[in-house]
């Protein structure tokens, strides 16, 4: 699924943020990416969901090389992965339904199926009787529940989650793990970002974890 | 669905964004309102001189005691010339005859040959589509023809009249050049200071979620061509409102007793290509803007 071969990524000012990162996911695995702040935990999984791309190495996701992509390439490639954040990057004004069929929107899916989906992604994260809410009427928790339903409702093959639970209680941020764990056993690669101990321990998957911008696979 | 969707990101956003929308709307009246004002201006200036042009009729004379076949050839000429709105052929009885009822003479005992004394003449009324080209190539087809002797006209009019079309080209193409750079930059402009912070991740969003760049600028274009729509529609209602002022005065200035002149309302014409050179560099300007913004997204800190 995913394969990287000597990353390095650098910010202006010649800031390493990843050095010679090497690593294989296989196809429908679960694996948790952890490290403290700056270890280069974000980094990685930006280069991996394609916000950013590797300054040397390479790094290929389902086969192809990110730094040859066409346009047409990256967007086709981006569609497959869902996303997400840790502070949820809901669109304020577009109400929970339009939130959650943005992907399907930019997919060009036909209304019927759109419709379906959105139900089923919203059924799947129980707030389907909340598509008329706007996302600051929801509670942290709801916001990302909705996240999730966004990133899921285009049946992604990879789903990449960065901190989905930094801004969470306990509690909703086992709901929301569970959610991902459960995504994994229906066949969907997921890979997390966090950096809770607890969480980390209670599922117990595969750790990859960065110091300084190397991993160390635990 | 789809389009709904766009629909209300650009209507929400617009809103949202309303303080530099307002004063986008603003640029683009003003704009607008100076270049339909200024080729009302220019459209009234070229019909005064036309006119001047229609009302100064050249007479063509021709050679004393011509033949009427010479006479026949010129006649089919003038005939055929396109830049001639009407022509009247004046014989040298009928000269005679005229002069006699202008100036109450009484020559009916004394023994006058006019064809001896007087030459026969064209009266010729040149149309609004002259041009200097058309003129000479007339006068070049005259001079070949043996009847005629010379032409007399206000050659001051008509070389202003030429000067003025082509001037006109020129400040029309200056003028439209203008426009498109005017509404490039300020759409261009107004899209970069509605990037907030929001919209910024709004467009990161779409592009990360698989977006092409139709589905990040059609929102902006969207916004864009409101505040076009509504920035023109202000500038033109302006304009419409001046030029009615200024009719009544253009009009009282530019005529007297023997010479009235209509001055024409803003050309349908000017209003749909000032519109389309709006709307057409407005596109391009927040296309451009949209696509180095995306540029940006990727190369404002890696290396």
């Amino acid at each position: 699924m995913i394969r990287a071969f000597h990353i390095y990524k650098y910010y202006k000012g010649n800031i390493s943020a990843l050095s010679d990162i090497n690593l294989k996911i296989e196809k429908g695995s679960f694996t948790f990416i952890t490290g403290h702040s700056g270890a280069g935990k974000s980094t990685l999984l930006k280069l991996i969901y394609l916000r950013e791309f590797p300054s040397s190495g390479q790094l290929l996701i389902e086969d192809k090389n990110t730094l040859q992509l066409s346009r047409v390439e990256l967007e086709t490639l981006r569609r497959h992965i869902g996303v997400v954040f840790q502070d949820f990057k809901l669109v304020p004004y577009l109400n929970v339904y339009e939130n959650v069929a943005l992907p399907l929107y930019i997919n060009k899916e036909p209304n019927f199926r759109i419709r379906q989906r959105v139900f089923s992604a919203l059924d799947y994260v129980g707030l389907a009787h909340k598509t008329e809410k706007f996302p600051p009427q929801l509670s942290g928790g709801e916001q990302q529940r909705i996240g999730i339903a966004r990133a899921i409702v285009k049946n992604p093959t990879l789903l990449v989650a960065d901190e989905p639970t930094g801004n969470l209680d306990y509690d909703r941020a086992i709901e929301i793990m569970d959610m991902l764990v459960d995504m994994n056993t229906r066949g969907t690669t997921v890979i997390v970002a966090t950096h809770n101990i607890d969480i980390i321990k209670r599922y117990n998957r595969r750790v990859l974890h960065l110091r300084d911008g190397r991993i160390e696979e635990k | 669905m789809r389009e709904a969707f766009f629909i209300k990101r650009a209507y929400v956003n617009f809103f949202r964004n309303r303080h530099n929308n307002f004063s986008s709307i603003i640029n683009v009246a003003v704009v607008s309102f100076f270049a339909l004002f200024l080729l009302f201006i220019l459209e009234n200036a070229i019909g005064f001189v036309e006119k001047l042009i229609s009302n100064n009729s050249a007479i063509i004379i021709l050679k004393v005691n011509s033949s009427p076949d010479d006479e026949k050839v010129l006649n089919d000429i003038i005939q055929g010339e396109k830049s001639i709105e009407s022509f009247r052929f004046i014989s040298p009885k009928e000269a005679f005859s005229e002069l006699n009822t202008a100036f109450s003479l009484n020559t009916g005992s004394i023994d006058i040959e006019p064809e001896k004394i007087l030459p026969a003449v064209f009266e010729i009324r040149f149309s609004k589509s002259l041009n200097s080209e058309a003129y000479n190539r007339f006068l070049k087809r005259l001079n070949e023809c043996n009847a005629f002797k010379e032409i007399r006209i206000n050659m001051d009019i008509l070389e202003m009249s030429f000067k003025i079309k082509r001037y006109s080209i020129f400040f029309r193409i200056i003028l439209y050049i203008i426009l498109c750079i005017s509404s490039f930059y300020i759409l261009s402009n107004t899209i970069g200071l509605n990037l907030n912070n929001n919209r910024r991740e709004e467009i990161e969003l779409v592009e990360l979620l698989g977006g092409d760049y139709m589905d990040i600028r059609i929102p902006y274009i969207l916004e864009g061509l409101l505040v076009i729509g509504i920035g023109f529609g202000l500038g033109l209602a302006v304009a419409v409102s001046g030029a009615y002022l200024f009719i009544p005065v253009i009009s009282s200035v530019l005529s007297s007793k023997v010479f009235s002149f209509s001055p024409v309302m803003i050309r349908e014409i000017d209003v749909i290509a000032i519109f389309s050179i709006l709307v057409l560099s407005g596109f391009f300007g927040v296309v451009r803007f949209i696509r180095r913004f995306i540029r940006g997204l990727y190369e404002e800190n890696s290396i």
